[in-house]
């Protein structure tokens, strides 16, 4: 499946012994090109790394030859299959210089102080949950949408494992979402990443979620032809189950689109983030839109209807191009 | 192989100074239809059927790659390729190397039926043999199963059906424009155009649009356009539209809002349903789309992320 990159000399760490203390970092890609050069950039500033592994799906773009510039980068490409899959080896397949690794997307960058504190947290060890030293961190990131930190209406803060001991941490499938499950203690880092979110161009984001609304709407018409969900759910013990319920329950809104709006701009206080938040939440509620508009266009076959109207108001043509077709049509007109 | 063999043949023949420049036969009141197509295997069956009734079929193809040639000649048409460098050329250039026959062309896009009341009307036209050199084809959109009637979209004005020889495209890239030589009319019948895409490409097509359009947008906005300043806009009134356009529309605020107001209030599309609410949400998004794109990509240039175009 897997194919090592045909450059040996760049596996070997080619740098001098570390002066700090370092990780090393696992960048997941698809057609990353716009972003990764800046990406490996910043992780390999400031001694932060000296062993990147790029796992790549097969990019189209100039993805892998870009990565491949860099000292101290390793580029590896597995088709991609499903994300958990893909995580895991990462995780483990992979043999990694440092026993500490860290997780970054191409569009996300590490600023100086979340350096300084990963150094501490992978030498000295920083507090966990419980008595034992963690094994794995969470941390906070800052959504960056058009020069600006859109902290309410991007639902901050979100916490998400990041800085791992790869051997500990494994992820799984949980109703569609994937999750990290850790065998250890985690603690917490105080510092946060940084995520543009629309760094390759909001042409991309448009695509995506154009894509993503044509699955939601698939899924929507499954569980609208089920009936309302059963309202006990709601109260089960299981949050993922509860999440679950309640968005199958969004499924049966009218307006979508004008509801996520409101949420986002008002209840959210997606106003307090300026024009960047009101588009932000406008962008999201466009997406509504379309999922909306997916959903109608298979419950009420815009297409089917399309047709039959179509063959009604031609019926008669093709009927008399039936009843002529024995005549050539010039020597009909021409006598 | 026979229409590539005679339409070589055709475009070898002007330049050696025949006066008419190739009128080998000439069918009065016959109508020959020219449909251009680029991979339109969903549609050109039912095209090239709906179009014989009418008169011979050819179909001027743009390389397809998904099997529109074979499909047409199976349905029987006449099928000619020819490599596309834009829309205006595509069609003169089949305009003067077809082998046409009949004293009249219709050009059809592949979308698009001829309704039983068009035919009746274009066939008599054709028969009584007018001054007129060319006739305006009305056009109506069927989408979501409906007639869409208002909204703008209605009434759809083109010429597609004139003298063999008299009219011909406007040369340029886009929004080409037809001219006749002499007096111009307009039926009564319309044809319809299908909306037959999903959703998903409706919007796929919008968002491909709308970073074209933003792409230009920047440009001008970074003053590497020179041929769009107003003074020289003015100089005739046509261009009056062109820099409405042009320099207010982008600048306008709230441009989403506005299409829509503009399309189901203004141009009655609340008449069309739901349909209509919908053709215009779609358009106020499309709008948006623009603004997004056209901000998001200025940011990146000035903030040095992204090189300015054509530097």
């Amino acid at each position: 499946m897997s194919e090592q990159a045909p450059n040996p000399a760049l596996s070997a760490p080619a740098s001098p012994a570390p002066a700090s203390p370092r990780v090393s970092v696992l960048v997941l890609t698809k057609d990353e090109g716009a972003n990764i050069c800046q990406c490996l950039e910043g992780l390999l500033a400031d001694g932060f790394s000296d062993d990147i592994v790029v796992l790549d799906s097969y990019s189209t773009d100039k993805t892998v030859e870009l990565a491949r510039r860099y000292p101290n980068v390793r580029v590896q490409q597995r088709a991609f299959d499903t994300e958990y899959v893909q995580r895991n080896f990462g995780l483990h397949e992979i043999e990694y210089e440092n026993p500490w690794v860290y997780i970054c997307d191409a569009d996300e960058r590490v600023p100086p102080e979340l350096k300084r504190e990963i150094a501490l947290a992978v030498t000295a060890g920083l507090p966990s949950d419980g008595p034992e030293r963690p094994v794995a961190y969470r941390l906070r990131y800052r959504n960056i949408f058009l020069g600006r930190w859109i902290k309410r209406s991007s639902g901050y803060p979100v916490w998400v494992i990041r800085l791992v001991q790869p051997a500990k941490v494994r992820y799984e499938v949980r109703a569609t979402n994937v999750h990290p499950i850790v065998d250890g203690a985690v603690g917490s880092l105080r510092e946060h990443f940084v995520h543009y979110s629309f760094n390759a161009g909001l042409r991309r984001w448009f695509e995506k979620h154009n894509f993503y609304s044509d699955r939601e709407a698939y899924e929507a018409v499954q569980v609208r032809k089920g009936g309302w969900p059963r309202l006990a759910s709601l109260r089960s013990r299981d949050p993922i189950v509860r999440r679950r319920t309640f968005k199958n329950m969004s499924f049966f809104l009218r307006w979508r689109a004008l509801w996520r709006f409101l949420y986002g701009y008002v209840m959210q206080r997606g106003f307090m983030d300026g024009s960047a938040g009101f588009h932000y939440c406008a962008m999201i509620s466009m997406y509504e839109y379309w999922i909306e508009l997916k959903i109608a266009e298979q419950e009420r076959s815009w297409r089917g209807r399309n047709e039959q109207k179509v063959r009604a108001l031609l019926g008669e043509t093709e009927a008399h191009a039936r009843m002529s077709s024995g005549t050539p049509m010039s020597a009909e007109v021409g006598s | 192989m026979s229409p590539h063999a005679s339409a070589a043949a055709n475009s070898a023949s002007p330049g050696a100074g025949a006066p008419g420049p190739m009128l080998p036969v000439l069918r009065p009141g016959q109508i020959d239809i020219m449909i251009p197509t680029f991979n339109e295997s969903s549609h050109i069956e039912e095209t090239v059927r709906n179009a014989l009734t009418v008169g011979p079929v050819y179909v001027l193809d743009s390389l397809s790659t998904d099997g529109t040639q074979e499909i047409a000649r199976r349905a029987g048409a006449t099928v000619v390729e020819h490599p596309f460098e834009n829309y205006s050329r595509q069609k003169n250039w089949g305009l003067d190397n077809l082998p046409f026959e009949g004293e009249w062309v219709f050009i059809l896009d592949a979308d698009e039926r001829i309704t039983p009341g068009l035919r009746e009307e274009v066939l008599s036209v054709a028969v009584r043999g007018p001054e007129t050199v060319g006739f305006f084809v009305n056009r109506v959109v069927i989408f979501m199963g409906r007639e869409i009637r208002h909204g703008g979209l209605y009434p759809s004005w083109n010429l597609r059906f004139f003298r063999r020889g008299r009219c011909r495209y406007e040369d340029r890239a886009v929004h080409e424009h037809m001219m006749a030589e002499g007096p111009t009319d307009y039926l009564r019948d319309e044809m319809l155009h299908i909306r037959r895409e999903s959703i998903s490409e409706y919007i796929k097509k919008h968002i491909r649009y709308a970073d074209l359009e933003s792409e230009e947008w920047v440009k001008r906005k970074l003053g590497q356009d020179a041929g769009a300043k107003a003074r020289h806009l003015f100089r005739d009134l046509l261009r009056y539209r062109q820099w409405l356009r042009r320099e207010v529309w982008p600048v306008t605020p709230m441009r989403p809002v506005l299409r829509f107001v503009y399309m189901y209030l203004a141009r009655l599309g609340f008449l069309d349903g739901r349909a209509g609410v919908h053709l215009g949400l779609l358009m106020a998004s499309y709008e948006y789309m623009i603004s997004l794109l056209y901000k998001d990509k200025l940011g990146a240039i000035r903030e040095g992320r992204v090189k300015p175009p054509g530097a």
